[in-house]
C-alpha cells in the first residue's frame, strides 16, 4: 500500500490527473465542434429555406405574369374578335330591314353569349380558386374537359393510387406545370391524342403527360427554352424532378415527381 | 484489498451510486429506449464488486464462493458487458448506412469472444478476448464520435445520456486497454509497485467510467431538447 508521501502514490495522482485532463479537454473539444457544426448546419439550413422560399416566390411571379399573358391573349384573340364582330353586326343593323336586322341582333347575341362564355372558362382556367375549392384532379378534369370541347384532341386522365390532397400552393404548381405543357401540345406537338397518368405513391406524386405528336429531338430544344425551363423550375420549387423525353415521329413525354414533403 | 485505501472507498461508493441511479430510473418512463436493459451493467459491476469485497472481508475466498467461480461469472459477465456497451454504442450510432454493417461486425464478435472465453479456460483471465473487446468497444466509441458529425445535429450534446455514457465507455476503455490485453501476466510478473498503480489505475478508469454513466442517467430529468 502506498502512503501519501510515496512517490507511487504521486505516480498515481500525475498519471490519474493526466489522463482525466485528457478525456475532459477531449470532452471539450467534441462540444465545442459539435456546438459550430450545430450552428453551421442550422445556418444552411435557414439559407436554403429562404432560398426556398425566394423560388417558391419567384415561381408565383413568373405564374402569375403568365397568367395574365394567357389573358390578355385570350381576350385579344377571341373574345376581342368575337366583341368585334357582335359590334359589327349592331353597327350595320338596319331598321328598316325587319328579317336581316333580327338575324344580325341574333348573330350579336349569340356572340355576346360566347364571349361571355369564355370569360367564365378563362377566369376559372387561370384562376387558383378552382384548385383551392375542388382540388388538383377537378382542376385536371375541367382542363382536360375544355380540350375536348375543343373536339381536335382525343384526351385521357387516369389517376391511380390513393389521392392525397396536395399543400394548395404545391397543387397550384403542379397544375401550371400541366397547363404549360399542354399549352406545349398545342401549339407545337400537332398532337391529337393526349394522355395524363397521375400516381399517388406512398411518398411522391408522379405525373406522366404524353402526346402522339411530331415529337423533337432533344437536343433541338433545349431545357433552358422559357416554357420548358418554366416547368423545370416549377419542379424544383416542388423540390420534384422533371424529364422530358421525344423521339421524332413518337410524341413527347413529361415525367413529374414531386415529393409529398 | 485495503479497505480504507481512498481510492478502494471511492471505486466502491461510485459503483454502489450507479447501480443505485440505473434501479431508480428503471420505471423512469421518458427514459431513451436504450437505456432500457442498462441497469444490468451497473447492477452486475456492483454485485461482483460486492461478492469481492465480502469475500476479501471474511478473508476467505472459497468459504463463499471459490476463486476458480469468481473468474468464471468474471469472463461471463465480460460477455454482458460487451453486449451492453456494444448495444448502447451502435443503437446510437446513427449513420444508417453502415448500422447493419455495425451490427453483423457485432454479432460476429460477440459469438467469437463468447466462444474464445469458453472454449478456453474460463477459469482463466483471457487477455486476448478483453483486449480485442476493448479495442472494438473504442472502435465503435469512435465511429459515434465521427457520426454526431456526419448526421444532422438535433441534439443538445451535453444533455444527451448517450453522449456521457459512450464519453465513459470510451475513457474506460481505452485506459484500461493495456492491462486487459496483457490479462494477469502482467500482474504476475510485474513488480509490486507497478502492479499497485496499475490496479489503481484500472480502477479510477472504472470510477470515471460509473461517473459518466451517472452524469448519463441525471440527463434523463432535465428533458432532452431537440432542435
Amino acid at each position: 500500500m502506498y502512503n501519501s508521501t510515496s512517490q507511487g502514490f504521486l505516480v498515481f495522482i500525475a498519471i490519474a490527473f493526466m489522463l482525466i485532463l485528457s478525456m475532459a479537454v477531449f470532452i471539450s473539444f467534441i462540444i465545442y465542434r459539435y456546438q459550430k457544426y450545430q450552428n453551421k448546419y442550422y445556418a444552411e439550413l435557414n439559407d436554403l429555406k429562404s432560398i426556398h422560399k425566394n423560388e417558391i416566390l419567384q415561381t408565383q411571379i413568373e405564374i402569375q405574369e403568365q397568367t395574365f399573358q394567357n389573358i390578355s391573349r385570350e381576350i385579344h384573340d377571341n373574345i376581342g374578335q368575337k366583341l368585334t364582330l357582335a359590334k359589327l353586326h349592331l353597327n350595320t343593323t338596319n331598321l328598316h330591314e325587319t328579317e336581316l336586322t333580327r338575324q344580325k341582333l341574333d348573330d350579336a347575341v349569340t356572340l355576346i353569349g360566347e364571349a361571355i362564355t369564355d370569360l367564365s372558362d378563362i377566369s376559372r382556367s387561370m384562376g387558383s380558386e378552382l384548385i383551392l375549392s375542388n382540388g388538383l384532379i377537378k382542376a385536371l378534369e375541367f382542363e382536360t374537359e375544355q380540350l375536348k370541347k375543343s373536339g381536335l384532341y382525343k384526351i385521357e386522365l387516369w389517376v391511380t393510387g390513393d389521392c392525397i390532397f396536395l399543400d394548395a400552393q404545391k397543387e397550384l404548381i403542379i397544375f401550371r406545370i400541366v397547363q404549360e405543357a399542354l399549352t406545349n401540345i398545342i401549339k407545337h406537338a400537332n398532337a391529337n391524342f393526349i394522355s395524363i397518368n397521375m400516381h399517388f405513391s406512398e411518398t411522391e406524386l408522379s405525373m406522366e403527360i404524353s402526346d402522339n405528336g411530331t415529337g423533337f429531338l432533344m437536343p433541338e430544344i433545349p431545357l433552358t427554352g422559357n416554357g420548358l425551363n418554366n416547368m423545370r423550375k416549377r419542379a424544383l420549387a416542388l423540390h420534384g424532378l422533371l424529364q422530358i423525353m421525344s423521339q421524332p415521329g413518337q410524341g413527347t413525354t413529361i415525367l413529374l415527381k414531386a415529393p409529398y414533403v | 484489498m485495503d479497505f480504507k485505501d481512498p481510492i478502494f472507498i471511492a471505486y466502491f461508493i461510485t459503483i454502489f451510486s450507479s447501480f443505485i441511479i440505473s434501479i431508480l430510473f428503471i420505471n423512469i418512463k421518458n427514459k431513451p429506449a436504450y437505456l432500457n436493459y442498462f441497469f444490468i451493467y451497473p447492477s452486475l459491476a456492483f454485485i461482483l464488486l460486492l461478492n469481492k469485497t465480502l469475500a476479501h472481508a471474511i478473508k476467505q475466498y472459497s468459504a463463499i464462493m471459490p476463486l476458480d467461480t469468481i473468474q468464471i461469472i468474471s469472463n461471463l459477465s465480460f460477455i454482458i458487458h460487451f453486449l451492453l456497451l456494444g448495444t448502447i454504442l451502435i443503437k446510437n450510432i446513427e449513420l444508417n448506412s453502415s448500422k447493419r454493417l455495425l451490427y453483423n461486425i457485432f454479432i460476429a464478435l460477440l459469438l467469437s469472444i463468447s466462444l474464445i472465453l469458453i472454449t478456453k479456460d474460463l477459469k482463466q483471465k483471457n487477455g486476448l478476448a478483453y483486449g480485442i473487446t476493448n479495442t472494438f468497444l473504442i472502435a465503435f466509441c469512435l465511429t459515434y464520435y465521427y457520426s454526431l458529425f456526419k448526421t444532422p445535429p438535433n441534439s443538445v450534446l451535453i444533455h444527451n445520456p448517450a453522449f456521457w455514457i459512450i464519453n465513459g465507455v470510451f475513457f474506460g476503455m481505452i485506459t484500461t486497454i493495456p492491462i486487459n490485453f496483457s490479462g494477469d501476466l502482467f500482474f504476475k510478473v510485474g513488480n509490486v509497485e507497478n502492479v499497485q498503480l496499475f490496479k489503481k489505475l484500472g480502477s479510477l478508469s472504472y470510477i470515471t467510467m460509473h461517473l459518466f454513466f451517472i452524469k448519463g442517467y441525471l440527463c434523463i430529468i432535465r428533458p432532452h431538447k431537440v432542435f
